[in-house]
Formats: structure tokens, C-alpha cells, sequence
């Protein structure tokens, strides 16, 4: 046994050396375009973090594919994949391995705000052109903007955007005037809380927030909180909760007959598939879709298409985000022909990229280098959807709100 | 300690201190920083767990209350990040002798979830205290060590020579203290047996307080190091993941022994990093398997090989084991040879 031990101890430290030190010649290519992927691939958020890395690791093999011209020379894009597994420190490891070690050129990615916060400083000191496509926190932009962190773009719609579009909706076209909230314990959860608080305090002064709790990232147990909001008096519930906790919440809510309106946050239930799996619990519900996936360019059809084929399933709008972020990353460094960081960083923040979710443009410094981003509320009927607001979406998609007169599980 | 295995782990050190002069490499400085931070919160269970043999899992909950205390000091108290390593730790400490107290009336798994269920309303409270911890997106914008430089390479050697610095007082206190103490010699009688040892007048009350509290001490110092580190405490400091991390380090290199835990700390920490080049998620994969293999052929983890050596050379020297002192006996948590 021993010797076994011996001899397989010796194979595996052979291995590593080959590995370690086979692995960087092979990497070696000349014009390389260096793209660090980042997203929380392991831990309770991997689900979607692993949609932004799907999305990013699509759009790096198509422009793979279809070749990268620089000022005339074809560059191969060389994307280095990062799981900061939803912890700072080694968030803060791999920033410093993609910085000192891997020298990217760009950074593209990322999912939890709490994080994105914290290393987003690191790419500024290292002078790193870095696009956010997942981490929505207002506190990202406001950052960016007070401390004139001028590498770090957040492409990422933000709560407020997608508060907005959802409280927009619970007034104008539910009309519903006693709201419950339950998000998710995270950052964006407490931004939705904090930010649904002071939005209906200014807005809708007749409404009354009646219930507002936080669940852990990942609960798939629900009872205690619908029983609450049962007998809260609540219309509407307007909930933040993503992942496989979102599955267990639309199946206990069915389950438990709460007659209050969901009106979702949009993440995980927006999805075709997940919609086509829950469409009788799902009937009437009110999900923040974020986007509508028309033909905002001429890149949208295509790239849904692609993607469908590729994973089997539809791109929900954090796959889209993923791709459309490297999209802007590679357009930008086209743009300033070269891959001069600076000169990257101004094509960010001065061009206009044609995008799948629609055409991108980064407010100025001073209001963060952000992207706002008009979202699509829609009503799940017979496991379809139908944009409720804006307005305008509304009524050129044929849509426009159905008021609940028969629950889901009443039929 | 033989002289030849205390002359190699000078070399050892020596060789170790001498890194950050060859090293070129932030990211390595890095690493081993972080190893150094772990290293020091998982000796601070061993003494707990290893020698007082109080298995605790609350030893992220200790960490937290030093990182918390540092930050928040920092943030509205004062301005040297001495003072908040400082106060971190001592905060830590009456955490632990309130947590000791109840300790007193429970064992074996009823302690360690007593303990558990510390960490965690530690981790709710800290998510929830909005106002005062910035709920789950954490503490950050408070100052680290002053006197570093400025370029960000010197500056990292000096983090680096901070934290072996550190690393170096807070192990070799605990070693002194669980090695070359009555109180350690009180630890172990306590362990091995409780009856036994009031019996030779041992104050068992004590003693477990004891050790809780410098156990405390020491994971507060780590989590207040952490703090000015990485600038950014966040719950996460104090959750399961944390704690379940360092008792691997801990069990990796070999409880009971202060320095097994800090070198199961630079190894796992360097395994985990130097396994991401097999791939995303696969880098976690390949870590716990390097964990299974190692705890299947070194199951007194990396310190029993020394152990093992001493034992065979006394085998040879004396022909019969344990010719002049006592049989080993098994340690409580691995079940192998101490």
C-alpha cells in the first residue's frame, strides 16, 4: 500500500510540474488580447454567476471565430476565467493574479456587488479597463463617481433602474397600494428594500409598505414568510429572490394559496424555460422581464439563436449582459486601435456600442459611467409573456395588464 | 524537540523570511500573507480544540469580533491600525470567556454546536446591524498599517514582513503557552480526562475559561490583521465556511501542535491557488481531493511525519518502543497516534 502511495504521489507531483510549467508556453501566442472573465462560479450564487461567465465565454469564441482586427492585425482573444467564489479575499487573490501575474489587458464580469466594490479599486490603481455586467448596486456608481475611478464602467443596470420600472408598474398599472417586500439578504436586496421605501415615501404617498423582510441567499424554505404575508393585508408582494430559491418561492406561494400578487425582480424566472416549467403557478404573476427580447439591434435575434443552440436552453438577461460586456470590451479596443489601457479606457467611455440588449452608451464620469437601461415589465399568461409597462411597449406588443379575478390555483 | 528537527525549522523560517527579498511577485506576497492570517486562526483552534480538546466550531465568530472591532474602531475611534489589532483581540477574548461560561456545562457535539450557533447569530447580527456594519455589503474606507510604502510591491513586502511578524509572536506565544506552560500541561490533562485531572487538583472551570479566552485572543488578533489586510470586512468573516476552512488547515497539519495547523494553513492556501490552472470550479474539485488523499495517507496530518520520524529513530535507538515513557496515547479528534 505504501508503495502504491509512493509511486502515486510521485506521478501526481510530475504531473503538477509539467502542468505549472507547460501550461503558460502553451498559452503563448503572439497578438493576444488578454480578457479576464470574471463571476462567482462556486458558492450559494454560482447559478448566476455562471450565466454571465456562459454569456462571456460565447461571445470571446465567436470573436474567436470571426477574428479580431486591430489596426489591420488579427488578434486572438485569450479569455482567463476568475471565481472569486463570493468571498473578498479571494476575490481579492485572483484580481491579483489577473493584475501582477496574468497582466490582462481588460477586465469583463463580476457578480456581487459587495465584492465588486471592494476590487474595483484594484483595477483603478493598476489602471485596468474593467466593465461590470452584474453587480447592480447604486453604491457602485456613486463610487465610481466620488472617488473618479475613471477604468471601472458599470454596464449593469442597476436597482434603481429596476426598482423604478417595478414601482413604476405596482402604481400605475396594478395600482395596488399595500406592498410587501422579501429580497434576498444581499447588498441589491437591501438597495430594492431601502430604495421601494423611499420611491412609494416620494411617489405614491397612498401606499403603505405592510411587510418587509430579508431571506439568506439560497433558502428554498418559505412557509414562515408567506404566512406573514398572508395575513399582512398586502396586495402585492414585490420579491428579489434568484437562483433555486426562486423555484421554491413561486412553488410555495402556489402551493400555500397566498393571494398576493408577486411582482418579481426579474433574474432565474424571466427565463422562457423556467416560465414553461412553473406556467400554471406562474399565471398572472408580474416578473421585471428587464428586457424584451426583440430585436433591440440587428445583433439580439442572432445571439439568442446562438445561444440556444449552444446550451440548450434560453439566454436570460444575465447572459446576455456576460456577452454584451465583452462585446463592448473587444469594440472598444478596436475602436482606440490598440491596447494601450488608457486610450481603451477613453473608447469605453466615449463610443457608442451596438450591443444585443440594445445600444450602449456610458454616462460621464461625474454620473458614474453607467449604462441606464430602460426595463420591460411584463404578465405571465398561459406561459407567455406580455409587457405591462412601459406604456409604449405595452401597446405596440400587444400587451397591457390583466387584473387577477381568478387565482392560479383557483382554476 | 530533537536539535536537528529544531535546526531545520530555523532553516526552515530563515528560508521562509527570505521569500519576499527573492520574490518579485505581489501575488505571491499575497498568498502568502493570506496563509499567514490563516495560519494563525487555525493554531488558535488547535489550542482550543487540539489541547483544551473544547471542539469548537465558533472560532469564525472570535475571527469576526477582532475584524469588526478593528473596522469599526477605525472608522470612528481612532487611527492606528495598532490599536484596533489590539482591541480587536481583547474584544475577542471577553466574547470568549462569555462564551466559555456555558462551555462549562457542555461536551463533545453539544459544544461544538453551542459554539456553531455562536458564530452564526454573530454572522445574522453583523448582516442585520445595518447602521452600524453596513449589513452584508461590510465595512470598508477605514486606513491599514501606517509607515508602508507607497509603491505597491514594497508595499506588499512590508505587509508580508508584517504578517510573518506576526504570525511568529502569535504562534510562538501559543506554543510556549500549550508547551512550556502548567497551564498547557493543565490543557491536556483536561482533554485526556476531566475527572482525572480535577482529581490532581486541576481547576477544570478555569482552565476551559482559559482557554477560550486566549483561543479568543488569538483568532481576534487574526481577524483584526485580516481587517487591515484586505480593508473590507464583510459577514462572511464570520460564517461556517470560515471556521470549517481553518479546522481543515488545522486537521491538515495535525492538531495538537500549534505549528502543524499553520503549516496545514500555507498549504492549503498555496494548493488553492496553485490549482487554478486546472480550471474554474475544477481548481475546488482538485483542492478537496488533494485533501482526501492526504487525510487517507497522513491521517495525523502533516506533523505525524515528524512524529512518525521520532518514533522510528527511538524504535531503532532503544529496540523497544516506548521503552522510557508512556504509550501514546490516541488524540481525541483524529483518533491517531500523539
Amino acid at each position: 500500500m505504501r508503495h502504491v502511495a509512493r509511486g502515486l504521489v510521485r506521478h501526481v507531483v510530475l504531473l503538477s510540474i509539467v502542468l505549472v510549467f507547460g501550461a503558460p508556453s502553451l498559452a503563448a501566442a503572439q497578438n493576444v488580447i488578454k480578457i479576464g472573465l470574471f463571476s462567482t462560479m462556486t458558492g450559494q450564487a454560482s447559478d448566476m454567476g455562471s450565466r454571465i461567465m456562459d454569456g462571456m465565454r460565447m461571445a470571446v469564441d465567436e470573436y474567436n471565430a470571426a477574428g479580431v482586427t486591430v489596426r489591420g492585425q488579427t488578434y486572438k482573444l485569450q479569455p482567463i476565467q476568475y471565481d472569486d467564489e463570493g468571498k473578498v479575499e479571494v476575490a481579492l487573490s485572483v484580481v491579483e493574479r489577473a493584475l501582477t501575474v496574468d497582466k490582462i489587458d481588460i477586465a469583463v464580469g463580476f457578480f456581487y456587488s459587495g465584492i465588486f466594490q471592494r476590487i474595483k479599486d484594484e483595477f483603478q490603481k493598476h489602471g485596468v479597463p474593467t466593465i461590470d455586467a452584474g453587480a447592480a448596486s447604486v453604491q457602485i456608481y456613486q463610487d465610481i463617481a466620488k472617488k473618479r475611478l475613471n477604468y471601472i464602467f458599470q454596464m449593469s443596470p442597476t436597482t434603481d433602474d429596476i426598482g423604478n420600472a417595478m414601482y413604476s408598474t405596482i402604481r400605475d398599472v396594478i395600482k395596488a397600494k399595500r406592498v410587501a417586500l422579501i429580497n434576498e439578504n444581499s447588498d441589491a436586496g437591501r438597495d430594492f428594500s431601502r430604495m421601494a421605501r423611499t420611491w412609494f415615501k416620494a411617489n405614491a404617498a397612498d401606499s403603505a409598505i405592510v411587510y418587509d423582510e430579508f431571506i439568506t441567499p439560497g433558502q428554498t424554505e418559505f412557509s414562515a414568510e408567506l404566512v406573514k404575508i398572508k395575513t399582512s393585508g398586502a396586495q402585492v408582494l414585490v420579491t428579489f429572490v434568484l437562483g433555486a430559491s426562486a423555484a421554491s418561492f413561486m412553488t410555495q406561494w402556489y402551493e400555500m394559496r397566498v393571494p398576493v400578487l408577486p411582482v418579481h425582480t426579474g433574474g432565474t424566472v424571466d427565463a422562457d424555460s423556467f416560465i414553461e416549467k412553473h406556467k400554471a403557478q406562474m399565471e398572472g404573476v408580474v416578473v421585471n422581464n428587464r428586457w424584451w427580447p426583440g430585436p433591440f439591434t440587428k445583433r439580439t435575434l442572432p445571439m439568442l439563436e446562438a445561444y440556444k443552440k449552444r446550451y440548450g436552453r434560453d439566454a436570460i438577461f444575465f447572459d446576455v449582459q456576460g456577452y454584451d460586456a465583452v462585446l463592448i470590451a473587444v469594440e472598444a479596443i478596436k475602436a482606440a486601435g490598440t491596447l494601450d489601457k488608457a486610450r481603451v479606457r477613453d473608447a469605453i467611455a466615449n463610443n457608442t456600442f451596438e450591443a444585443v440588449w440594445g445600444t450602449k452608451k456610458f454616462t460621464s464620469l461625474e454620473q458614474g459611467q453607467r449604462v441606464p437601461t430602460e426595463m420591460v415589465v411584463v404578465q405571465i399568461r398561459n406561459g407567455k409573456k406580455y409587457p405591462v409597462w412601459p406604456e409604449a411597449v405595452a401597446k405596440g406588443a400587444g400587451g397591457g395588464f390583466l387584473p387577477i379575478t381568478k387565482w392560479g390555483w383557483d382554476k | 524537540v530533537p536539535g536537528s528537527y529544531r535546526l531545520g525549522l530555523l532553516a526552515l523560517a530563515a528560508v521562509v523570511l527570505l521569500v519576499p527579498a527573492g520574490v518579485a511577485s505581489s501575488f505571491v506576497l499575497n498568498i502568502l500573507i493570506q496563509a499567514c492570517i490563516w495560519g494563525m486562526l487555525a493554531a488558535s483552534w488547535d489550542l482550543l480544540s487540539g489541547y483544551a480538546g473544547q471542539i469548537s466550531f465558533g472560532q469564525a465568530g472570535f475571527f469576526a469580533v477582532g475584524a469588526y472591532t478593528a473596522a469599526l474602531g477605525s472608522l470612528h475611534l481612532w487611527d492606528s491600525a495598532w490599536l484596533g489589532v489590539l482591541a480587536g483581540s481583547l474584544a475577542a477574548a471577553v466574547m470568549g470567556a462569555l462564551i466559555g461560561i456555558p462551555a462549562l456545562r457542555l461536551r463533545g457535539h453539544y459544544l461544538a454546536i453551542t459554539t456553531l450557533g455562536f458564530s452564526e447569530i454573530l454572522r445574522l447580527l453583523v448582516t442585520n446591524s445595518v447602521d452600524l456594519t453596513n449589513g452584508i455589503f461590510g465595512l470598508s474606507g477605514f486606513a491599514g498599517f501606517s509607515l508602508l510604502p507607497a509603491e505597491a510591491l514594497a508595499q506588499r513586502r512590508g505587509q508580508y514582513l508584517l504578517a510573518l511578524g506576526l504570525t511568529a509572536v502569535a504562534c510562538t506565544s501559543m506554543y510556549l503557552i500549550c508547551e512550556r506552560s502548567p497551564l498547557g500541561k493543565a490543557f491536556k490533562a483536561v482533554r485526556e480526562d476531566e475527572v482525572l485531572a480535577m482529581a490532581l487538583g486541576i481547576n477544570v472551570t478555569r482552565c476551559t475559561i482559559a482557554a477560550f479566552v486566549i483561543s479568543a485572543f488569538f483568532a481576534g488578533f487574526a481577524g483584526a490583521f485580516y481587517a487591515y489586510y484586505t480593508l473590507s470586512v464583510t459577514p462572511h468573516t464570520a460564517s461556517v465556511a470560515v471556521t470549517v476552512l481553518v479546522i481543515g488547515m488545522a486537521v491538515l497539519g495535525g492538531t495538537g501542535t500549534i505549528l502543524g495547523p499553520v503549516l496545514g494553513a500555507f498549504l492549503l492556501t498555496a494548493a488553492t491557488e496553485a490549482l487554478r490552472f486546472v480550471g474554474v470550479i475544477y481548481n475546488v474539485i482538485a483542492v478537496g481531493l488533494l485533501l482526501i488523499l492526504l487525510m487517507l495517507f497522513l491521517p495525523g496530518g502533516l506533523m505525524s511525519l515528524v512524529t512518525r520520524r521520532q518514533t522510528l529513530r527511538g524504535t531503532r535507538d532503544r529496540s523497544t518502543p516506548h521503552a522510557n515513557g508512556p504509550k501514546p496515547t490516541n488524540h481525541p479528534l483524529t483518533g491517531v497516534d500523539t
